[in-house]
């Protein structure tokens, strides 16, 4: 028989293995238990904080919680939030549809779900964008280049919708590690100028 | 267009030197604005980065952000627990007192899995161990800080599962500052300012050359080795300019060349630049260029006689500034022009063996740009040339031999310690002045 690909993953249909091999795989890579969600409590409790619905840990949270939902006992309760327990896949799902709720900026409830399971090394962070809101250094520096890129490529005020500009050149900077003004090089000002006003093109 | 450039100085220069204490104005890549952030949620905090990247300085942010008074940030070094009872009880009793604290676990993944899961439990329960009725953690910040992942320190079995967990929530990653070009001068800068104050220096600067140096250099030692070597710089130096040669840092070959990226004001006409308030004097690029001449032969077995070729150059250059004339070349060498004739056939033989090393041809050069420039009533050149060499030897060379670094100055090992002691009697003058 011919080996397959790299991946290991057969070419064609007549490069698959019989079945039985593939049974023998499959027992052979079987887990007992889904494996622990490093952090997933830390997480959660985070996004509960985030939320403002229930009070800190040390104050009652587990018991503010069987308030909420009054089908929760409060050993799975104690479960979720210290001992990284994940909820039945519905429960989490209508919890951290709940919760997002309470953040009042339009979020993603399926990304919030992904990285309360895997954690900010597997899923990108639905709380990064948030970071540099209130960063006012930030956002001095964001103006200026904003200036910048308008004076440079003479793009009238009418041409563009300037809070979401802004909010584009916050999110370039941070992808180019954009700290302070000398990091801005005029090498800069094209890709600023094409991802700030990309429907004026 | 000026207005704007004029703005952006301002910011600039506010963010390099406002601050007259402390840590420097650096984002860390984003490692400062996650802390800002999870410093208002209750969840515990990891830190993770190597030696010296300012893992600390992030736990500070988190304290101050999340409103706590300075005084209040408590590190716990867990390193220091030599046993399972030991570390217990530090930990209750800082626990105990932790109100309004920032609690900050150096390296608990060092401590035994036991302490770890005691650990463990009251930072995810926050109940205080053994008490009965359970009694709540008083309300604090925690943090630790970790040299590497969360994952591999559990799949290392170094940090227990329970544990690593309490701190994976949201981990801040603190870069290296090798990774962090442009935060290297901001650092070097700050450093530069604290210890100059520290110390009662007036103010200091680096050369273009030096910030060429710190941006090419590795940091392996990050934030810990530049202040070493500002602060081993500062001991040395006494002008006003800090030189890769204090740093003790050395480009590599062809390294010279390569120009750093402008910022944007300078590609709109430079007229804010000051890259150009400093002009290397001729002595003093010269005195770079011995350094890394011996740098770079240090670790050679059949290293040339520096130090000979040294005095032959010198010779030659006043020679010729002297118009081929012996005795008024003597007189700018301080010595007799009898010495001069008699060094010459010598000088004449090895010129071969000169002219064959391509990395002495540039030191050569400068020697004869420095005599041009030399007043004729200046010290010898020679003394100052080989005194130069010789500090260089000493302060590089330290894990050589004694017999290495005589044969590299081209004198026996007896010479060598004399021209040392005479060295430091000067030395020691010149400080009792």
């Amino acid at each position: 028989m011919t080996e397959s690909s790299d991946s290991g993953a057969p070419e064609s249909a007549s490069e698959r293995q019989p079945v039985q091999h593939y049974a023998r795989q499959y027992q052979a890579l079987l887990e007992q238990q889904i494996p622990t969600a490093l952090g997933f409590s830390a997480r959660l409790n985070m996004l509960w904080d985030l939320s403002g619905a229930a009070p800190a840990l040390d104050e009652g949270r587990v018991i503010s919680l069987l308030g909420v939902n009054g089908d929760w006992r409060e050993s799975e309760v104690r479960g979720w939030l210290q001992k990284d327990v994940l909820p039945p896949r519905l429960e989490l799902y209508n919890m951290v549809k709940f919760l997002v709720a309470q953040l009042g900026d339009h979020q993603d409830v399926r990304h919030w779900e992904a990285f309360l399971i895997y954690g900010p090394g597997v899923v990108s962070s639905p709380v990064d964008h948030l970071l540099y809101r209130e960063d006012h250094g930030r956002r001095d520096i964001a103006t200026l280049i904003f200036a910048q890129v308008t004076e440079n490529y003479k793009i009238p005020p009418t041409a563009y919708d300037a809070e979401e500009a802004f909010q584009r050149c916050l999110t370039l900077m941070y992808k180019l590690n954009i700290y302070e003004i000398r990091d801005f090089q005029p090498g800069h000002l094209e890709p600023f100028k094409n991802f700030m006003f990309s429907r004026l093109d | 267009m000026a207005g704007l450039a004029k703005k952006f100085t301002e910011v600039e220069r506010t963010a390099r030197f406002d601050r007259a204490a402390g840590y420097v104005l650096d984002n860390m890549e984003g490692a400062v604005d996650r802390a800002a952030f999870l410093a208002k949620t209750d969840m515990p905090i990891a830190i993770i980065g190597a030696r010296g990247t300012g893992k600390m300085y992030v736990a500070g942010v988190v304290h101050q952000e999340s409103g706590g008074e300075s005084g209040m940030l408590c590190a716990i070094d867990c390193r220091d627990f030599r046993n399972r009872e030991i570390a217990n009880q530090s930990i209750s009793d800082a626990l105990a007192s932790c109100r309004g604290k920032t609690l900050v676990f150096k390296y608990p993944h060092l401590m035994c899995a036991d302490a770890q899961h005691r650990l463990a439990r009251q930072l995810t329960t926050r109940i205080v161990a053994d008490t009965q009725p359970p009694v709540s953690l008083p309300r604090a910040k925690f943090v630790a800080l970790f040299p590497d992942t969360i994952e591999r320190l559990v799949q290392n079995q170094a940090l227990t599962e329970r544990l690593g967990s309490v701190f994976a929530g949201y981990p801040i990653y603190v870069p290296p500052i090798k990774d962090r070009q442009r935060a290297v001068q901001r650092w070097a800068d700050k450093i530069l300012q604290q210890e100059c104050e520290d110390r009662s220096l007036p103010a200091r600067q680096f050369t273009p050359e030096a910030e060429k140096a710190m941006l090419c250099h590795s940091w392996d030692g990050n934030i810990s080795e530049m202040r070493q070597r500002i602060v081993h710089a500062l001991q040395t130096t006494t002008g006003g300019w800090v030189s890769p040669t204090d740093l003790a840092l050395f480009c590599k070959p062809g390294q010279r060349s390569s120009t750093a990226t402008e910022p944007l004001l300078d590609g709109f006409g430079g007229e804010i630049s000051t890259a150009t308030q400093y002009q290397p004097t001729a002595s003093e690029q010269l005195a770079q260029r011995l350094a890394e001449a011996v740098h770079r032969v240090l670790n050679v077995e059949s290293a040339p006689p520096l130090g000979i070729w040294l005095e032959d150059e010198v010779t030659l250059a006043v020679l010729q500034r002297s118009g081929g004339q012996p005795a008024k070349a003597a007189r700018h060498l301080h010595t007799t022009s009898r010495n001069i004739q008699r060094w010459l056939p010598r000088i004449e033989l090895r010129t071969e063996q000169r002219a064959s090393c391509l990395h002495w041809q540039p030191v050569a050069r400068l020697i004869q740009s420095w005599i041009s420039e030399q007043p004729a009533d200046a010290v010898s050149p020679l003394d100052w040339a080989r005194t130069v060499l010789i500090r260089q030897l000493e302060s590089q060379g330290s894990h050589c031999s004694v017999k290495h670094r005589a044969t590299l100055l081209g004198v026996s090992v007896p010479t060598y310690n004399k021209r040392l002691k005479e060295m430091a009697a000067v030395d020691q003058r010149v400080s009792g002045w």
